[in-house]
């Protein structure tokens, strides 16, 4: 099960420190077991929590990114892709994973599987013994699904004004977090209807 | 990609103020309440989602927008964009008291679905349930949205079973194909493709993607919130067709049919998964379909043991089977775990199976950062289950660390968790040594992938450095031995000095992984020390002080790592000498030797004083134990002890702040306890007399008797002659005294012994001039008011009660 699906800034190593990390879309698949809390608000501050523990994923995958650049000696990344055309080759771009402790954010222990794209970042963050080949495979798929039909590579455009279309990516691939074995055959039909509900 | 439109877009969202809020959402009001469903509504939907989700504030909607979103979600005919952006609207606030959504039987199963999917995210179910919910309302949601199918199956893990057979179910507009391109000859599954699917084709992909998590909810294990009889009705109703229709021809009770569906499903994967696919993605889900099947196994295995042998020998197939194909190698983690698991139960010898996930696999694929997650993971994850084979694990920690030394951020942790269970009194010494040499690894690690043939298009080294001079060390027979023995995939026993590889590889000790890995190493190394106290005897914990003295200046020359070595390896000593008082005492000479040994003394002063205060705090005036030994106990016997320790403080600030940084000062004065004790054990010894026969303006200060000598003549000696002074004879620590400059250390002391000598040998230190310890004198002598002489002086109550003699005041000035 994935607990959360989030997309995020990079910001490419080596650079002044400007600006922070921004998460520009997350979906929280469900609640989790709030502590005890007997005081009025707990709502709001259940939310207040839920919100600092994404942007707490957020700021390690973009820091796990940028060592993992710097490490691998590449030249800061490319904020814009060179054309709007271009096929990204997502096998080789930087990916992990990573774990997380009990209460540090969340309640559970939990695994984050993460994906930069340029200057986006995509995480799952998972339960902890997920199949991990199928959420690298999972994100993979749904980083491929947004750039495409999102035309994130496109100058000028950006997705925070498009959250319809993420949740119709979301609703198919990733339905209520659940993970699918989607085979190519599967990933087209989808991928038709999608089109058909949003045209482009 | 993230503009600055974007930017100022996002604090637009969060900057918006309440009374403009209230007017933006008057105006969706309207539209909604016109049931206007176009592109102005969608449009400002869409903004209003930002405003919402933008902050992690609450924002306050009025009743009335918010009444309609849910109104609006729930109508027939409204388009999807629309009801997707009003359930993710109310998710965006959940959880808030204002929301009243109704789960209604008359609407349909994609607005079921968005229902859900906002109810998930206002209620806090138990996590075990919410996952049991989820597949409810996923399934119930994909009943009825695909194409539409006559009479379907009901959802559920019946999908799974032969009756999705596509010749027995519906009609199909082409057939059914494996992923390699031949037809398909047995049943559906989620490796199976075809021209179009259809609704049970989709449910079954549904089922399959679910099974595990229901086998262990449906387990005994499992916290099902189902009561026993409900949940045998669902299973019972939704596998009556099955039951009707197997292959096996047997009725069994629901749980156990979903259990041989399940057996019989990730069989059919395994066999699948043997064909070459025709493409990538499938290719891939071949990979993770093999890890869920194997996984599933075990959960069969676990609950119904009579699955065991029937598992067993497909399984023992494809474990040869991937051994062999590098793509294929993480498959090979379920399946070590499954053995683990069960091996024992089933007589199977899985020696082999660690053997070879523990030697070959962190040495070719170190430098993947998913396998090396997912390796660290499963060794910390089945701690519990390694039982004899633990041994196996630990031998390999060589082999662990390579994953570390190339992919120390995300490991870091993981290790700090994973180490304990790998000290062993046995490696530990080994141990510590490849701690001590992971950055080092980490280079040579890069100069391994750059010598082997390439295995991806891009490179995995470094490509921002060219070290071409490290790679020809590398390829070079003369070093063959260390760098083998560095890569080595098991502790071997021995130890190797790895210098001359530092001094190869300094041009890689500034790259950024290498720093990467120095940074984590301290961390590391108190990890390791708090483990290997627990399993360490007497003699262990000396090899072990011995050993971090050793190698304090003996380190790969990463930039900052000796320093954050030092300040580890200082406290652990201290760490050490506490937890075995009598360390000092039975390293005595080999602590002397280090001290006499010490070059760069500013660089390893935190290591030195450690090993001095423990001296430092054992006094001749103190009480022994039973065994004779010092017990490090304040004695309020000795008259004016305090005075005296202020007085020693006092004097060496002043001496810091003219000559020495901080750090040589505790230092310095920690060594004066050790010094003078040690003159004590052989004032006649061989290096007194070669003392006397110095020359060089020493000459004329060694004799006894000499009063009140003006330290700044004393100064131009070295640091022995400084000491030789009223008082007696005082030999130096050793000979090597009489060679070179005299360190500016010595120099700050008090002429003539009050507090001992330094440490002879110590080089490489600035001497204080005259004129600056002249200034120190007199600043001292006016603290300390009238009545004080700056006079070297055997400490009071000094007694050679034991062989070192150590006192606990480095000095006594000696008061008129």
């Amino acid at each position: 099960m994935v607990h959360a699906f989030l997309i995020h800034t990079l910001r490419a190593p080596n650079t002044e420190d400007t600006g922070l990390c921004r998460v520009l879309y997350s979906c929280v698949f469900g609640a989790e077991k709030s502590p005890d809390d007997p005081r009025p608000h707990g709502a709001e501050r259940d939310r207040l929590l839920r919100k600092e523990q994404i942007l707490a994923v957020a700021r390690q995958v973009e820091s796990m990114c940028r060592l993992q650049q710097q490490a691998s000696g590449r030249p800061p990344m490319d904020l814009q892709p060179q054309s709007s055309d271009e096929q990204v080759p997502l096998h080789e771009a930087p990916r992990g994973a990573f774990r997380l402790a009990a209460e540090n954010p969340f309640q559970e222990p939990r695994t984050v599987v993460w994906l930069g794209v340029f200057s986006l970042g995509f995480a799952l963050v998972l339960d902890a013994h997920e199949n991990l080949l199928l959420a690298e495979g999972t994100l993979r798929l749904l980083a491929r699904l947004l750039l495409d039909h999102l035309r994130l590579l496109a100058p000028g455009t950006n997705l925070l004004l498009r959250a319809d279309r993420i949740e119709g990516i979301l609703t198919r691939f990733l339905p209520h977090g659940q993970l699918l074995f989607l085979n190519d055959q599967f990933v087209q039909g989808l991928e038709k209807e999608l089109s058909a509900a949003w045209p482009r | 990609m993230f503009s600055a439109g974007a930017e100022s877009l996002l604090h637009q969202a969060r900057e918006i103020q309440d009374e403009e809020l209230k007017k933006f959402c008057s105006r969706i009001s309207k539209l909604l309440q016109a049931e206007d469903l176009g592109p102005d509504t969608l449009d400002s939907l869409q903004r209003l989602f930002l405003i919402i989700s933008a902050t992690k504030y609450n924002r306050r909607l009025e009743k009335t927008c918010v009444d309609l979103l849910q109104a609006t979600l729930g109508m027939a005919a409204c388009p999807e964009q629309l009801q997707v952006l009003c359930a993710a609207i109310l998710r965006e606030m959940s959880p808030s008291d204002s929301l009243s959504l109704v789960w209604d039987h008359t609407q349909n199963s994609r607005q079921l679905s968005l229902v859900a999917s906002v109810l998930f995210a206002q209620t806090r179910p138990p996590c075990s349930a919410s996952g049991w919910l989820t597949g409810c309302a996923m399934l119930a949601s994909s009943k009825g949205s695909r194409t539409p199918a006559a009479s379907s199956p009901r959802p559920g893990p019946g999908s799974l079973g032969p009756s999705t057979h596509p010749r027995l179910s519906f009609p199909q507009p082409g057939p059914i194909t494996e992923v390699d391109g031949a037809v398909a000859t047995d049943f559906f599954t989620v490796l199976s493709t075809g021209h179009r699917f259809t609704e049970d084709q989709w449910l079954n992909v549904q089922a399959f993607s679910m099974l595990r998590a229901w086998l262990l909810h449906s387990g005994p294990e499992g916290l099902g919130i189902l009561d026993t009889d409900d949940r045998s009705e669902q299973e019972g109703s939704t596998l009556s067709v099955i039951s009707a229709t197997s292959s096996a021809g047997r009725l069994l009770p629901p749980r156990e049919r979903l259990r041989e569906v399940a057996f019989e499903y990730c069989q059919r994967l395994i066999e699948q998964s043997n064909r070459r696919a025709l493409r990538k993605g499938d290719s891939d889900l071949q990979k993770a379909c093999l890890v869920e099947a194997v996984l599933v196994l075990d959960v069969l295995c676990r609950q119904d043991p009579s699955f065991l042998y029937r598992s067993l020998s497909c399984l023992k197939t494809l474990h040869g089977r991937v051994r062999g194909d590098p793509a294929s190698v993480r498959v090979l983690l379920p399946l070590a775990r499954f053995f683990l698991s069960h091996g024992e139960a089933a007589a199977v010898d899985s020696e082999a199976v660690y053997q070879h996930l523990f030697t070959r696999i962190p040495l070719e694929q170190f430098h993947s950062p998913m396998l090396a997650f997912e390796f660290v993971q499963f060794c910390r994850d089945n701690l519990h289950l390694f039982g004899g084979h633990l041994g196996t694990l630990r031998l390999s920690f060589p082999n662990l660390f390579k994953f570390l030394a190339w992919n120390s951020p995300p490991l870091t942790s993981e290790f700090v968790a994973l180490l304990p269970a790998l000290v062993d009194a046995g490696t530990a010494l080994e141990m510590l040594h490849a701690l001590l040499d992971l950055p080092c690894l980490t280079a040579v690690l890069d100069l391994q992938l750059r010598s082997l043939p390439a295995s991806s298009e891009r490179p995995l080294w470094d490509t921002s450095l060219r070290a071409p001079s490290c790679l020809e060390a590398f390829r070079d027979p003369k070093f063959q031995g260390l760098f083998q023995y560095l890569l080595r995939p098991k502790a071997s026993g021995a130890t190797e000095r790895l210098v001359p590889l530092y001094q190869l590889l300094q041009p890689m000790a500034g790259c950024a992984r290498v720093a990467q890995c120095a940074e984590a190493v301290p961390t590391l190394l108190q990890t390791f020390f708090s483990a290997v106290t627990q399993v360490a005897d007497g003699a262990l914990i000396n090899q072990l002080a011995l050993l971090l003295l050793g190698r304090s200046d003996s380190l790969y020359p990463a930039p900052g790592y000796a320093a954050r070595v030092h300040s580890v390896l200082s406290s652990q000593f201290l760490a050490l000498c506490t937890l075995k008082p009598s360390l000092v005492v039975e390293l005595a000479r080999d602590l002397l030797e280090f001290l006499g040994s010490v070059n760069g003394l500013r660089s390893r002063a935190s290591l030195v004083t450690s090993v001095v205060s423990p001296q430092g705090g054992h006094c001749a005036d103190d009480h022994t134990d039973e065994a004779g030994l010092p017990e490090p106990r304040p004695d309020p016997q000795v008259p004016g002890r305090g005075g005296r320790e202020a007085s020693w403080l006092s004097w060496g600030r002043d001496v810091a702040s003219e000559v020495f940084p901080s750090r040589c000062l505790e230092m310095m004065a920690a060594a004066q306890g050790l010094s003078v004790a040690v003159k004590d054990e052989d004032p006649d010894s061989e290096s007194s007399h070669q003392l006397h026969a110095q020359q060089g303006g020493c000459g004329s200060h060694l004799h006894p008797g000499h009063g009140a000598a003006d330290p700044a003549e004393d100064a131009q000696c070295g640091p022995v002659c400084a000491h030789t002074q009223h008082g007696g004879v005082q030999p130096p620590i050793s000979p090597r005294c009489q060679h070179g400059p005299a360190p500016g250390l010595a120099h700050g002391q008090p002429a003539g012994g009050e507090g001992g000598r330094p440490p002879a040998g110590m080089k490489g230190q600035r001497p204080g001039t005259p004129v600056q310890m002249k200034r120190v004198r007199e600043s001292w002598e006016r603290r300390q008011g009238p009545g004080w002489a700056w006079h070297p002086q055997r400490p009071m109550g000094l007694a050679p009660a034991h062989p070192l003699g150590f006192v606990s005041e480095p000095f006594s000035p000696r008061q008129r």
